[in-house]
């Protein structure tokens, strides 16, 4: 059974963050979080963290809709960089848009889309399927 | 071989065996190879000959009875012979004797002459033998006579007799010869050397080669040839001409005929004799004849009197493809097995001296080709006035006798045609007189055949047209024009006019001058009659054109000057009439910026460049073109017009252009009222697009926030979760969510009409609802009755035409009354091009007068006693029924029930 180690969080809006990572707490979700206000902040770090032999968090929730580099952009750069770890990466937005669904299945590293509010139910879901993932 | 010792018996005794004898018996008997010798020799004696005592010889009977003597007479010894024989001859016997004797491969044979009793000469051959010791001493001699004078003298004889025709040829002219094939040995008389210009000793010694060197090589060749097929028997007689070289270096022809006379016993020629003619003369006369058919143009060919090839031009190869070049000397009917008796008849009628022709010969070939030919035969002579053999002369007129053939039937097309054309026709002479007409052209003008024929075209043609039809006539006789085409009135027998189409075409005799003219004549008077009518129709119609004032109709020539002008042009645009026509050019009357860019989009789709008018007609590929342009006025400004401008055309030419144009300021305005309106609704559109986004994503997000630190703050919090306040709140929060989520719905509904509807069974979809919400409907006791057909489908979107189901059969159980057996029937028809689905309830019903007008409206609800009503249910449902093309129409009766009908679009299938 893995351990998430890492959690990442990429959203700008600072409600969700501060709610997410009390249900993280709550339910034991990871051992540390990063957080990232924009897509662009969480390439930079991402990247300066692999350049300097850290540890990739284990987990990332995407937001969507963000300022400078959004969710859809910050895949996109992302998949350029190289790294070895695997990382999960889910979509978590508003968002209801067929269309978004779609498109962030089209992605191969997206594990699922995640319509907000996040209840406790669904991180423990999530924690579940890490944990029973191969 | 035997040895013999006795020596003592007496050779004279007549009646006792000579030793000798009696010894050749025994040896006789006991050698076969003596034996033979004797068998082959001895017919005219025998002799046995002891060399050891070369006195005694021993002769049979024969010897002596050959020479003359009494066998009984003479003594058995060699000088009994010795006295006999020719003294050279003896001599000669004891040379070979010699020679034999030291060598006994040498031959002891010679001829040798004894005198006969009688006195005259015998002619001996004498051939012998030695007999030899095992010392290979010689000891005895056996010979053997064979008398050769009968043939001595026969041979003599002969050449008497030779002599004696010899003394005939001397003056005959004819050189002779004699050859013995075998020796070599050749005799020539003195004329042979005579016609090459020598004397006989000149010539010494004669052999062969005497021949062989002075014949011209390739004769010499032809010579041998021909020598060897007599030998051979092949032929009778030989033959053969051939060139000598004469002393003066020239050649001479001779002509050498031989035979063999004698063959020897193996079959092979001996003696042959033969005579030499001089022909060089003769020769020569053919030699020309030879090489004037030779190099001849046409097929020329010289036989002999047997009718074989002596020469032929190069054209008779031609003519008749002979593959084989070497028939010179070869029979005419080897060459050509297909000539008949006939033909055959004919060349001995030549050979006769007469003299035949024919013009046209059918020559059926082995192939089965035919050859069709014109041909001469004629006999030549010789020097000396005899018929040498004939000439044939031929020509192929295969192709001239096909192209006979094909005009005859072009003229015999032509003549069918002439006479039974459809239309008028008529050839002409020189001077337009009619030599030939048609029984169109007679039917047409009234006349007979007989009466045109003495007419001429001008007695025909109207006086209006016959000055330019005169001129054209004799243009064409100059050989100005090949051919014309007008229209003229020609004047029918009765005096009426006839309209007709006048083709002339002149015809050129084989020089290429003008020979006769051929007149094809087309009745058009009914054509005519309808142009007149059409013409007057124009006029009318132009004055119709006049009378239209609201519409600017406008003329233009091809290069684009104004010809018409209308009222309605002078109206609408404010020039007159007098101002523009035949003055002003078609483009100034339209904005000049349109022009240009029409002259660039043109010249781009056209690739060249196109200019001013042209834009008007060069797109113009149908007859008319119609476009939408600005008109000017003659003060500077402008209006719309609806333009079209058609292409005039007159005998298939274009002549000019009319333009038709229609204001059309009043649509055009409206038109712009219209898009300003549209602008608006899109506006509109756009904005409510804008607001579903933030309703969507912005809205949503802060009530998700909101639900969640709720949510959180019970959890760090548990005492407080049965705070009244905190309830109400979690309430509050949970509603705002739901009604986020519904115009979430709404939004995506307004966004989602262009999805394609598919074709559904309603039954099933309506069995898998009802199983979904079972339970809430056995909880509420409410019956669902299925009564739609299986086989009924509508077109919609699945995921709406299960919520408008879901929303119907929830509603049918939500507002049951409690009052009785409750049930929702649904039922379902084809009504033209739609299926009704009713779905009917026995529940509370509607007070359709007080809320029917809000019944669809979002968040309205219309039994306050019921927790559930959210009021959401119906307005989404009217929106998916619209949104899949169908609509809704509502019965109710309060405490009755309700009948909802949906109309969708029915799947054919």
């Amino acid at each position: 059974m893995r351990k998430i180690d890492t959690a990442c969080i990429i959203d700008d809006d600072s409600i969700y963050v501060f709610g997410m990572t009390k249900i993280m707490e709550l339910t034991g979700f990871c051992n540390k979080t990063l957080v990232f206000r924009n897509g662009r902040e969480a390439l930079n770090e991402l990247i300066a963290i692999i350049e300097n032999n850290q540890e990739l968090p284990d987990v990332i929730l995407l937001d969507l809709n963000m300022p400078v580099l959004d969710g859809w952009q910050f895949l996109e750069e992302f998949m350029k960089v190289v790294y070895q770890k695997k990382i999960v990466i889910y979509i978590v937005s508003s968002s209801v848009d067929s269309e978004d669904v779609l498109r962030a299945k089209s992605y191969e590293n997206v594990r699922d889309y995640i319509v907000k509010p996040v209840t406790v139910e669904k991180i423990k879901e999530i924690l579940y399927d890490f944990e029973n993932a191969s | 071989m035997k040895e013999y010792t006795g020596s003592d018996v007496d050779s004279t005794l007549e009646n006792e065996e000579h030793y000798l004898k009696k010894e050749l018996y025994a040896l006789i008997k006991g050698e076969s190879l003596i034996f033979d010798f004797l068998q082959e020799a001895a017919t005219d004696g025998l002799w046995f000959w002891d060399l050891n005592d070369p006195d005694n010889e021993w002769m049979s009977p024969k010897f002596w009875i050959t020479l003359g003597y009494d066998p009984n007479k003479k003594p058995h010894k060699s000088s009994a012979w010795q006295d006999i024989i020719f003294e050279e001859d003896l001599k000669l016997v004891y040379a070979n004797f010699a020679k034999h004797s030291k060598d006994p491969s040498y031959p002891y044979d010679q001829i040798v002459r004894y005198k006969h009793k009688l006195g005259h000469t015998v002619w001996i051959r004498c051939r012998g033998l030695i007999i030899r010791d095992e010392n290979r001493k010689p000891t005895r001699m056996l010979g053997t006579h064979f008398d050769i004078t009968k043939i001595k003298k026969t041979k003599k004889r002969l050449f008497r007799q030779i002599n004696y025709f010899q003394h005939i040829i001397d003056g005959t002219d004819l050189g002779t010869w004699q050859w013995n094939v075998q020796t070599g040995e050749i005799i020539f008389n003195e004329r042979w050397a005579e016609i090459i210009g020598y004397t006989l000793t000149e010539l010494y010694p004669l052999s062969i080669d005497t021949w062989n060197k002075n014949t011209h090589p390739e004769d010499l060749k032809k010579s041998n040839k021909l020598l060897q097929d007599h030998f051979d028997k092949v032929t009778s007689v030989y033959e053969c001409e051939a060139r000598m070289k004469h002393k003066n270096g020239e050649y001479v022809w001779i002509l050498d005929k031989g035979k063999v006379v004698s063959w020897d016993s193996e079959g092979k020629p001996e003696w042959m004799i033969g005579s030499h003619q001089e022909i060089t003369k003769l020769k020569k006369a053919f030699e020309k004849n030879r090489l004037f058919i030779e190099q001849a143009p046409t097929a020329i060919a010289m036989f002999d009197t047997n009718m074989c090839y002596l020469a032929t031009s190069l054209k008779w190869f031609e003519t008749y493809n002979i593959k084989d070049k070497d028939i010179i000397g070869k029979s005419h009917y080897d060459v050509f097995p297909e000539i008949n008796d006939k033909w055959k008849a004919d060349h001995q009628e030549g050979l006769k001296g007469k003299v035949l022709k024919s013009d046209e010969y059918r020559f059926e070939r082995l192939d089965g080709s035919v050859q069709w030919l014109t041909w001469e035969l004629r006999p030549w002579y010789t020097d000396d006035d005899k018929i040498g053999g004939v000439i044939i002369y031929t020509a192929d007129i295969t192709r001239i006798k096909e192209v006979e053939t094909r005009l005859r039937m072009s003229e015999e097309v032509f003549r069918r045609n002439f006479e039974n054309a459809a239309i008028g026709m008529a050839m002409m002479d020189d001077k337009g007189g009619f030599t030939k007409v048609n029984y169109q052209l007679c039917n047409m003008l009234g006349y007979t055949s007989s009466e045109l024929t003495n007419m001429s075209f001008t007695d025909i043609i109207h006086s209006d047209d016959i000055k330019l039809s005169h001129d054209l006539y004799k243009m064409h006789f100059k050989g100005e024009r090949l051919y014309s085409n007008a229209e003229k009135k020609c004047i029918h027998k009765n005096g009426e006019i006839v309209y007709v189409n006048f083709s002339t075409s002149i015809i050129k005799d084989e020089n290429g001058a003008p020979a006769y003219c051929i007149a094809q004549i087309l009745d058009i008077s009914h054509k005519i009659v309808a142009r007149q009518k059409l013409e007057e129709a124009i006029t009318k119609l132009e004055n119709i054109i006049d009378d239209i004032t609201k519409v600017s109709i406008i003329g233009a020539d091809k290069s684009g000057v104004i010809t018409t002008f209308n009222r309605g042009a002078e109206n609408l645009l404010g020039y007159t009439k007098e101002e523009v026509m035949f003055k002003k050019p078609f483009e100034i009357l339209f904005n000049a910026d349109e022009l240009k860019e029409r002259e660039k989009e043109l010249s781009i789709l056209l690739n060249r460049p196109v200019k001013g008018f042209e834009v008007f007609i060069c797109a113009n590929e149908k007859e008319y073109e119609t476009k939408e342009w600005t008109h000017m006025r003659k003060d500077g400004t402008g209006f719309p017009v609806q333009l079209t401008v058609s292409t005039i055309k007159e005998n298939d030419e274009i002549i000019g252009y009319l333009s038709v144009a229609t204001d059309i300021s009043e649509i055009k305005k409206a038109e712009k009222e219209l898009k300003s309106l549209l602008e608006v609704a899109e506006d509109q559109n756009r904005r409510l697009k804008n607001f579903a986004h933030i309703v969507s994503h912005n809205l949503k997000s802060h009530s998700g926030n909101f639900e969640m630190l709720l949510d959180l703050y019970i959890q760090e919090n548990p005492e407080i979760e049965n705070n009244e306040i905190m309830q109400l709140f979690r309430t509050a929060s949970k509603n705002l969510s739901e009604t986020i989520s519904h115009l979430n719905e709404v939004v995506s509904i307004n966004t989602s009409l262009e999805q394609n509807l598919v074709p559904i069974h309603l039954k099933k979809a309506i069995d898998e609802v009802v199983q979904s919400i079972s339970a809430i409907a056995l909880e509420s006791n409410v019956s669902i009755e299925n009564e739609v057909d299986t086989d009924i489908q509508v077109m919609a979107i699945p995921a709406y035409l299960d919520s408008i189901l879901l929303n119907f059969i929830t509603n049918g159980i939500k507002y049951h009354s409690p009052k009785r057996d409750s049930y929702v029937k649904l039922r379902a028809s084809i009504k033209r091009e739609e299926v009704e689905l009713s779905i009917e309830d026995n529940g509370l019903g509607i007070d359709l007068n007080k809320h029917g007008a809000k019944l669809f409206g979002m968040y309205k609800t219309f039994h306050p006693n019921i927790e559930k009503s959210r009021g959401i249910g119906l307005f989404i449902t009217k929106n998916q029924v619209e949104a899949i093309d169908g609509r809704i129409e509502v019965e109710s009766k309060v405490d009755f029930g309700t009948t909802f009908k949906i109309y969708m679009q029915y799947e054919k299938n």
